[in-house]
Parts: C-alpha cells; sequence; structure tokens
C-alpha cells in the first residue's frame, strides 16, 4: 500500500472535506453502499472497515474488482469522469464507516488550487495506484487458485488411470492365478501311479532351487557314473531332484529321462505361474496404493505393508542379500500408501548406497519387532556408511548423497519419511559407521 | 553331425527356464546352456571356445545385476572370437537409449520384448542359425530340419 496518508495535500483533503460527522455513514457488514448503474454524486473515504466492489455483466457471475481498505476513496469513477454513475456495486466486507462529500460542495482554496481537480490529483492517483495492486494480487490469488486446480486434476486422472490400469490388470491375474491353482488341483487325476505324481509334486513343491552351475554339475554326474546321453542326463539334472531319489524312482532312466523331465517341468511350471501372479497382484496393489491420493487411515499390519515395499523392488534387489525378520505386530491404525512409501525410501536408499559403494557381500536386514506399545521396524545395512557432517543434514530436501536414483515420481527422500513417521507421532533413529547404517522407525501403538 | 551351442543369459530361473523349455526345440542338434549371469555365460564361452565347439547364439536378458545385456554383448563385439555370434537381446525394461545402443554398440541380430511367443522367438532363432550354419562352411543338410527355407535360399543364392 503506497503511503500517501503522510503526503500533506492528502492530509489537507480529509481534514477539510472528509472529517464532518454529519457526513459519517455507518455500514453493517453486508451493507449495500452504491449500486452498479445507479446515480451516485458523493466521494466517499473510508474510515474503518473494508468494502468490496463489484460488477455484474449480462448473464455473468458478479465479479470483484476492487477492494478498499481505511485510508481509501470510492465513487472515484463516478465523481471526477462526470458520469455520476456508479459503474459497481459497493458493500461492506465488515461493519465499516465513510465518510463523504457532494459533488457541489463549495471548495475551500488550497496553495492557490481551485479546482476540484488540481486538489484531488493526489486522491485520484491513489485510487488508481491501490485499484492496479488489487488487481495484481487478485490475479495472483487466481492464478494460485487455477495451478492448484490442475495440480489436483494431474494428481486425479493419474490416481484414476493406476486404478484403472490395476484393475484390468488384476482381473488378467486373477485368471492366471486361479487357473493355476485348478490345475495344480485337477491334474493330479491323471498320473497312472505314485511314481509320476511323486516326480510332479517334487517339481510343484521344490520349484528351481538349482543354479545353472549346479545343473551342470548334476549333469556332469549323470553322464559320468550312470553313462546317460547327454540329453537324459540334461532332463534329469533340470529337475534338480537327487540320485538316490530318482534310482529309486526309475530302473530305466535313460528311456524315461525325458518323461521324467516333462511330469517335474509341469510341476515346475505351474509353481512359477502361482508365485509369478502372486508377484504381479502384489506389485499392481503397491503401484496402486502408491499413485492414488489417499489418506484414509485404517487397522493394517505393518508387515504387510514391508512386504508391499519389498515386492515393489523386488526386481532391483538383486544380488543383494535380504534378510527379512518380520515378527507379529499388532494392528496399526495408519494409511497403506504412506507406510509403503516408509520402507520403500529406506530400503531403497540402503539399496542404492550399496550398489554404489560396491560393498561386497552386500545384506539388507529388515526387523520388525514389537517392544511394549511400540513398532520398532529396523533397516541396516552393511554398506559405506554415511559420513557424520551429513547425518543432521540428510532429513532436509534436496540433500542428498546419491548421483542418481529411481524413483516412481514421488519426489521420494528421507524428508517425505520423516514427514510421514512425524504424522503418526513416530520416531526415526539414524546410527552409521563405515560398517553400515541402521534406520530404526519406532511407532507408538494407540488404544 | 557337430552340435552346435546355443547360451540362454537371464538372472531370473523362472524366465531361464522358460527361455530353455522354448530352446529344447533345437536340442537334436545344439546343446543348450544356461546361466544366470553374463559372467557365467563368459567362463562357459571360453571352455567352449578351448574345446572348439561351435557357439551359435546367444538369448540374453538385459537389465541383471552386475553387467547388463547390452555391454556384454557390445564387449563382446570387440573381442575377435565371439564377434560373429548371433544374439537375441531378450527384455522386458529397456529405454529407447538402451535400445539404440544395443543395435549400435553391441551389434544384436534381433530383439525380442518380454513376455514373448515361442513360435516368433524359435523362428527367428531358426532364421539366424541358418545364416550361421551356411556363414561358417557347415553342411546345411545335417541341419535341414531345422533351417529357414528362404533364408536358405537366399544365402545360396547369394553364394553361389
Amino acid at each position: 500500500m503506497i503511503e500517501l496518508s503522510r503526503n500533506e495535500d492528502y492530509k489537507w483533503i480529509i481534514d477539510t472535506y472528509f472529517s464532518n460527522n454529519e457526513r459519517k455513514i455507518e455500514l453493517k457488514k453486508g451493507d449495500l453502499l452504491l449500486e452498479q448503474g445507479q446515480d451516485n454524486s458523493r466521494l466517499f473515504y473510508l474510515k474503518n472497515g473494508k468494502l468490496s466492489g463489484t460488477i455484474t455483466e449480462d448473464g455473468q457471475e458478479e465479479r470483484e474488482i476492487f477492494r478498499a481498505f481505511p485510508g481509501n476513496f470510492i465513487g472515484l469513477h463516478s465523481f471526477f469522469s462526470g458520469s455520476f454513475i456508479s459503474i459497481s456495486n459497493v458493500r461492506a466486507m465488515t461493519d465499516s464507516e465513510v465518510v463523504f462529500m457532494n459533488h457541489d460542495d463549495p471548495l475551500t482554496p488550497y496553495k492557490g488550487r481551485t479546482t476540484l481537480e488540481q486538489q484531488f490529483m493526489p486522491v485520484v492517483v491513489l485510487g488508481l495506484i491501490n485499484r492496479q495492486q488489487n488487481e495484481l494480487n487478485l490475479f495472483k490469488e487466481k492464478e494460485a487458485t487455477y495451478k492448484k486446480l490442475i495440480e489436483h486434476e494431474k494428481q486425479a486422472s493419474l490416481g484414476k488411470m493406476a486404478a484403472g490400469i490395476a484393475h484390468e490388470l488384476n482381473n488378467a491375474v486373477a485368471v492366471l492365478f486361479s487357473s493355476a491353482n485348478w490345475l495344480i488341483e485337477k491334474i493330479a487325476v491323471y498320473w497312472r501311479d505314485q511314481k509320476e505324481a511323486a516326480i510332479f509334486e517334487a517339481g510343484l513343491l521344490s520349484g528351481r532351487q538349482l543354479s545353472s552351475r549346479e545343473k551342470r554339475e548334476l549333469q556332469k554326474m549323470w553322464q559320468a557314473k550312470h553313462n546317460l546321453s547327454s540329453l537324459a542326463a540334461r532332463s534329469l539334472a533340470q529337475t534338480g531332484m537327487s540320485e538316490k531319489v530318482l534310482l529309486n524312482l526309475e530302473k530305466d532312466l535313460e528311456g524315461k529321462a525325458e518323461w521324467i523331465n516333462t511330469l517335474w517341468e509341469i510341476g515346475a511350471s505351474l509353481n512359477d505361474m502361482r508365485t509369478a501372479s502372486q508377484h504381479a497382484t502384489h506389485v499392481v496393489k503397491s503401484v496402486k496404493l502408491l499413485g492414488v491420493q489417499n489418506t484414509t487411515r485404517e487397522n493394517l499390519n505393518l508387515n504387510e505393508s514391508i512386504e508391499d515395499a519389498l515386492a515393489l523392488l523386488n526386481q532391483k534387489l538383486k544380488g543383494i542379500h535380504l534378510d527379512v525378520k518380520l515378527n507379529p505386530l499388532p494392528a496399526f491404525i495408519a494409511n497403506m500408501g504412506e507406510m509403503v512409501q516408509v520402507w520403500l525410501n529406506l530400503i531403497k536408499n540402503a539399496m542404492e548406497a550399496l550398489q554404489s559403494a560396491k560393498t561386497e557381500n552386500p545384506e539388507i536386514i529388515i526387523k520388525s519387532t514389537l517392544k511394549k506399545d511400540i513398532i520398532v521396524v529396523s533397516v541396516k545395512d552393511n554398506g559405506p556408511g554415511i559420513p557424520d557432517e551429513l547425518q543432521q543434514a540428510i532429513f532436509e530436501p534436496d540433500v542428498t548423497t546419491k548421483v542418481s536414483g529411481m524413483s516412481f515420481g514421488l519426489g521420494l527422500g528421507l524428508t517425505i519419511v520423516q514427514r510421514i513417521i512425524n504424522s503418526y507421532n513416530g520416531r526415526i533413529k539414524l546410527s552409521s559407521s563405515e560398517r553400515g547404517t541402521t534406520f530404526e522407525i519406532s511407532l507408538p501403538v494407540e488404544n | 553331425m557337430e552340435k552346435l551351442n546355443i547360451i540362454c543369459i537371464d538372472d531370473q530361473r523362472d524366465v531361464l527356464a522358460a527361455v530353455q523349455k522354448d530352446m529344447l526345440y533345437f536340442a537334436p542338434i545344439a546343446e543348450i546352456i544356461e546361466c544366470e549371469s553374463t559372467a557365467e555365460a563368459e567362463e562357459i564361452m571360453e571352455e567352449l571356445f578351448a574345446e572348439e565347439k561351435p557357439i551359435a547364439m546367444l538369448i540374453c536378458d538385459h537389465i541383471m545385476p552386475g553387467e547388463n545385456g547390452v555391454d556384454f554383448l557390445a564387449r563382446l563385439q570387440q573381442d575377435g572370437r565371439f564377434r560373429n555370434i548371433s544374439s537375441i537381446l531378450l527384455t522386458g525394461l529397456a529405454t529407447h537409449q538402451d535400445t539404440i545402443e544395443a543395435i549400435n554398440r553391441a551389434h544384436i541380430s534381433h530383439y525380442i520384448e518380454k513376455p514373448w511367443k515361442s513360435e516368433e522367438l524359435i523362428n527367428k532363432i531358426r532364421i539366424l542359425m541358418t545364416r550361421f550354419v551356411i556363414k561358417s562352411g557347415r553342411d546345411f543338410k545335417d541341419y535341414m530340419d531345422f533351417m529357414d527355407q528362404n533364408t536358405l535360399y537366399n544365402e545360396m543364392h547369394e553364394r553361389y
């Protein structure tokens, strides 16, 4: 606001023309002072309160064009343009006090200025400046609202899209999952004997436990020790079934190797299908939780949120030894998405620390326990540790120890972790040395 | 007939098993070798080279812990012994940049996205196998059942 009240010309005008108590009008909040299009030959000076000027155009909503505060003049346009018709509706936003002068009031000579225009120049200028500033403020306000709206819209449509994709994927995966289970149940009928059933079950229950190297060793053993062809030996080695078990089951291994392999593969493939669809369901669920702006808190098992986070990172955690010890926890009232974000951040940080330092035998230990009324979850890595001078700063935005990182487009970081944990009255403890870093999250269980 | 070798590389065992199962189509003419990392594959390749056994194909995943597929294949390009092996990049996640690199730097013969169709993969490999057999001067009659007739015709036509 321009400080014209100290200007002596301005002061003189107020003292001379706007100090007459008989010309004071008291307005209650909501009272109309001027009406658009109606006659007005008065100039008003606002002593106290707040006024708002609006205009209505044909068929459109009322629009605010200015606001007046104590010290401002109202009715400038009708008064000085000579139209004597109000261009706006002026209403009291709070209880207000105005003082007015009439257009035909006699003028008091001042510094040789005899006309209205000469004397009122400062008032007109002040009015112009104020309105300009008002307009700027209104524009800024609108711009901010508009930006917010667009941001909301974006998030809402992203969330909707994520939910839509998740729904479609879940349906597809559900078909795979239940079909695999149905096959597992029904296929047993078709085995001709116990032997076949046993081989199928070995595949189904043990799955692919042997590494490619181990399988090659096994193949060599079958070739060398039992004089099998390379193809037969390979078929048997694929199953990972032990020498003893197979010799017990079948006399003609050379002739039956391929059949054994097929039976075992049917079991292992069904097992793969079941595991893969479970994994897909997990990923979809987690992405959905992160994508949708959802802040509802409900009773949940924190261990599940840890598993969801791990499912999201599954592909990236390869090559790192994971030790996950999740102990039974009481129900905790929280937002699933937020909790997944917390673990996701902590595990991802550990993972990236290990990868960028190329730590030998990289390991992450995740543990959840209940200590009295407090749930404690720790994420520990054997990485290079966080330098002392950085330990405080890492919780601040824009502080990173990493060169680059993947993100789910959520602006992840320890700042978010801290904000979320704080909102649950929880605490974060950080301990770090050259032998590794541990983040410990304590969350009080509410009764 | 000399058996050829097909090497499959993927760090995920279920995926590796699925590739391997498709490749069993070629079992009569080729050994199918599974590897869980590029390091393991390199070891096997050294062994095969030392034993003078022919490597016809590499089917390689891209995103793996340790060295990724494109880096590995690009490195093989620098090695005269392995430069002429056909390679297929089989990947579920590759950026545009990865793909460009795979073609320019790693000179992959073909690019297949996961999930793949067995038939598509097998047909592509039949074509590449046919070229390998002809280029390496082997008698294609030995491998006739696994040759792609069009490719065979074109290669022969070019040659004679």
